[in-house]
């Protein structure tokens, strides 16, 4: 077995945490059971690692199966990476029968016809997410494992998430071979982007709570009634705080909201103070980049009006966050928000 | 035995009306008449009962028979009196002699004197020396007839009794019915009387209460057609209900604004179900098309996804590996197991659903490789049951009957 594959597999179990490890090799499936007895998982990691590496040059491991592991632990802390969504585009309205051998192979082929040094890796999981790995070398170089790209795309969806590595330059040509094994036409990059891939999917595709009214008949969440307060205290903005209740229900809804981390707006405007003062004489648009970041943004916006620090209803750019699918805002002269084009290669 | 004659002065005079009343004792009528001399051949017997037969049909014992002569010889024409008359002229003479004769009496009707009026002296004809045969035949009669008149009474009171029972329970069944008329309306005036000092309140309440549980029951036959929707502010929100064979699955919304044009502000419906080209060709025009085009899509992609999720959740040990689909369920290709002769055989299976609007596939493709070429044709009636049946049907149909793919193999 190769050095380089006995290193890249002890590198990886150290990332697991340790109670970890048994069930990621378990789900591995490299590894048999017989072999994973033999293995004493409370000894410090470093030894787990130099025994599993052990059992992986008995069974002669290579790279792909190596990468499989990578693959499985990405998939299980999505978080560590900073993933962003791109958006494909196409023209023609036939009804797409997607196949994913199909799929598989034309990426494939077009990866492997531009780049000859490239490991790519696919693995299905059970909400119809398409996990690509793609590890990227040059054509003097192997590739290297250790800044790899990954890429979950939904069937049918024109929605791409892709975990940027640091190897920018590879970017259109992960998305050229996108858009050609779906079948798509163009590509661009959507302001979004957060560490957690699940609240970016549920922003994409509409999955989290929005509030609709409607007549629906069944049980609404139960509201938590206000708790047994101290009769001894007399809310003196009662009405108020019920008014602020009821618009954050109506911008925000009643259920857990996406996790995004930050959202940050670029001002392009120009600075408008009176005249009298005349702070800036030259009439330039005065550059200025706000961020809100949070550990939980959304949630933090939906907590600002209750609690008494910004007026209710909040600012729409604020609140237009998930509805817009953006967290990336331009602000320029009257014109309020500017997308971002569409990169056609 | 008795027998009472009637005569009009003379033989030849009119109709003889002989009423003569047997007893059972072996005598018949016609034996009675020949003692008397009387040809029987002229007579005509009208035997009626006097008392009424039983249920049976059964003549009772005794009856009075009445005899009626229509002899011509007998009765002479030279008179011409109507019967009925003389009877009632002669009835009442002959009471005393002969009280078998009640005037104008009608078959069943029997109420004779009592038997100690009577005496067996026959006015006319020719009356034979056994007067004492005679006076036992009276005495007999006068017993029978009291034995009838009895017997009489006690069927008539029977009768009574059971009319008036009858009437019991018809009056027992009234006064039941207006006892719980009298209660509801007694509890009715308790309610009113209960509350009568805020009259306008309770009712006003409970008037808005069956308003507001009639409205509820409304929007909840709306919601259960699979599209309802609600008036908002700015225009309208349309919930989109699926469900598949019977089972409700999931909702979906739309918010749609109305002015300036009509446009969807927002949704809730998965990406992958082509909303926008939908969007295109029909929100503008016909937003009833729209919704119902949506719906059909909407409601095909879950009944297929239903069915995906049944077959992989009900024949796990059937299926060999991973089912491989799409977001939108319409692809799916899957290995299973046949077994067929005590041979298990694995068999591909390609579903291609063409109409997104439908759950079942236009396309079926089963395939078998390095399989004998019997199993051909159960492939290619797999295929036919796919195109025909939901999945997980189809799958129940032939794993429960595999001696039919045997058959047919």
């Amino acid at each position: 077995m190769d050095e380089s594959v006995a290193e890249y597999i002890r590198r990886t179990i150290l990332k697991i945490p340790r109670e970890e490890i048994k069930t990621m090799l378990q789900k591995w499936g490299f590894l048999s059971e017989a072999q994973l007895q033999t293995i004493n998982f409370h000894q410090i990691k470093d030894n787990i690692s130099q025994e599993v590496v052990q059992l992986c040059e008995e069974n002669c491991a290579n790279i792909k199966q190596a990468a499989v592991l990578d693959v499985i632990y990405n998939h299980i802390y999505p978080n560590k990476r900073m993933w962003s969504v791109y958006q494909m585009r196409k023209t023609g309205e036939e009804t797409e029968f997607f196949d994913l051998t199909d799929f598989k192979k034309k990426f494939k082929k077009f990866l492997r016809s531009a780049l000859n040094n490239v490991t790519i890796n696919f693995r299905e999981y059970e909400d119809n997410a398409i996990w690509i790995r793609v590890a990227w070398g040059t054509p003097y170089t192997k590739p290297n494992q250790y800044k790899t790209s990954y890429v979950v795309y939904h069937s049918q969806t024109p929605y791409v998430f892709v975990s940027a590595s640091m190897l920018r330059s590879n970017l259109p040509l992960l998305c050229q071979a996108l858009i050609f094994a779906s079948n798509y036409h163009d590509i661009r990059e959507m302001e979004l982007r957060s560490h957690c891939l699940n609240s970016l999917k549920d922003i994409v595709f509409k999955r989290y709570s929005q509030n609709f009214q409607t007549y629906c008949p069944r049980p609404l969440q139960e509201r938590s009634v206000a708790p047994e307060t101290d009769l001894r205290i007399i809310q003196q903005n009662r009405s108020e705080k019920e008014r602020i209740q009821r618009l954050n229900q109506e911008l925000f809804g009643d259920g857990p909201l996406p996790k995004l981390e930050f959202a940050q707006y670029k001002l392009e405007t120009v600075f408008k103070s009176d005249p009298k003062m005349g702070v800036l004489d030259k009439k330039e648009p005065f550059r200025c980049l706000v961020k809100f970041s949070s550990p939980h943004l959304l949630e933090s916006l939906r907590s600002l009006a209750p609690a008494g620090m910004a007026d209710a209803p909040l600012s729409p750019l604020l609140t237009c966050i998930p509805q817009k699918a953006r967290n990336y805002f331009k602000i320029r002269e009257r014109k309020s928000i500017v997308p971002g084009s569409f990169v056609s290669p | 035995m008795l027998l009472y004659v009637r005569s009009g002065g003379g033989e030849e005079s009119g109709a003889r009306v002989f009423a003569a009343s047997a007893y059972s004792l072996g005598m018949t009528t016609q034996s009675v008449l020949s003692i008397c001399g009387f040809s029987y051949d002229h007579l005509c017997l009208q035997p009626f009962p006097i008392s009424k037969p039983s249920a049976h049909g059964i003549i009772p014992s005794w009856c009075w028979t009445r005899l009626r002569c229509f002899s011509e010889s007998c009765c002479g024409s030279r008179r011409k009196r109507k019967v009925a008359p003389r009877k009632r002229k002669v009835a009442p003479r002959k009471r005393s002699r002969c009280p078998a004769v009640p005037a104008g009496m009608e078959p069943g009707q029997g109420a004779l004197a009592p038997a100690g009026e009577q005496q067996g002296m026959m006015e006319d004809g020719k009356v034979h020396s056994a007067s004492g045969l005679f006076a036992y035949l009276e005495m007999l009669e006068a017993q029978a007839h009291e034995a009838a008149v009895k017997q009489e009474e006690i069927e008539q009171q029977e009768e009574k009794l059971a009319m008036l029972k009858k009437k019991v329970q018809e009056l027992r069944l009234q006064r039941d019915e207006l006892r719980a008329k009298v209660d509801l309306q007694g509890k009715g005036q308790l309610g009113k009387e209960g509350v009568m000092l805020e009259p306008a309140q309770p009712s006003s309440q409970a008037v808005l209460e069956w308003k507001i549980k009639s409205v509820k029951a409304m929007l909840q036959i709306f919601y259960l057609t699979g599209i309802s929707g609600k008036l908002t502010k700015r225009g309208v929100c349309f919930c989109i209900s699926t469900a598949y064979e019977g089972t409700y699955l999931d909702s979906y919304y739309l918010d749609l604004l109305i002015k300036p044009e009509v446009q969807i502000y927002r949704h809730s419906i998965p990406v992958f179900i082509p909303l926008e080209q939908i969007a295109k060709k029909y929100l503008q025009t016909d937003i009833r098309r729209f919704l119902s085009v949506l719906s059909d899509h909407l409601n095909a992609y879950v009944g297929r996804r239903f069915q995906a999720d049944r077959l992989q959740e009900q024949f796990p040990e059937q299926i060999e590996g991973p089912l491989q689909r799409n977001s939108l369920c319409n692809l799916l290709v899957f290995k299973y197991y046949v077994s067929s002769k005590s041979k298990t055989f694995s068999l591909t299976a390609r579903l291609l659903y063409g109409d997104l609007c439908h759950s079942l596939p236009t396309e079926a493709i089963v395939s078998c490789t390095h399989a004998p070429a019997s199993l051909a044709e159960t492939a290619a009636a797999h295929s036919d049951l796919f195109r025909r049946m939901a999945l997980h049907k189809a799958f129940r149909s032939f794993s429960t009957a595999p001696e039919s793919a045997e058959g047919a193999a």
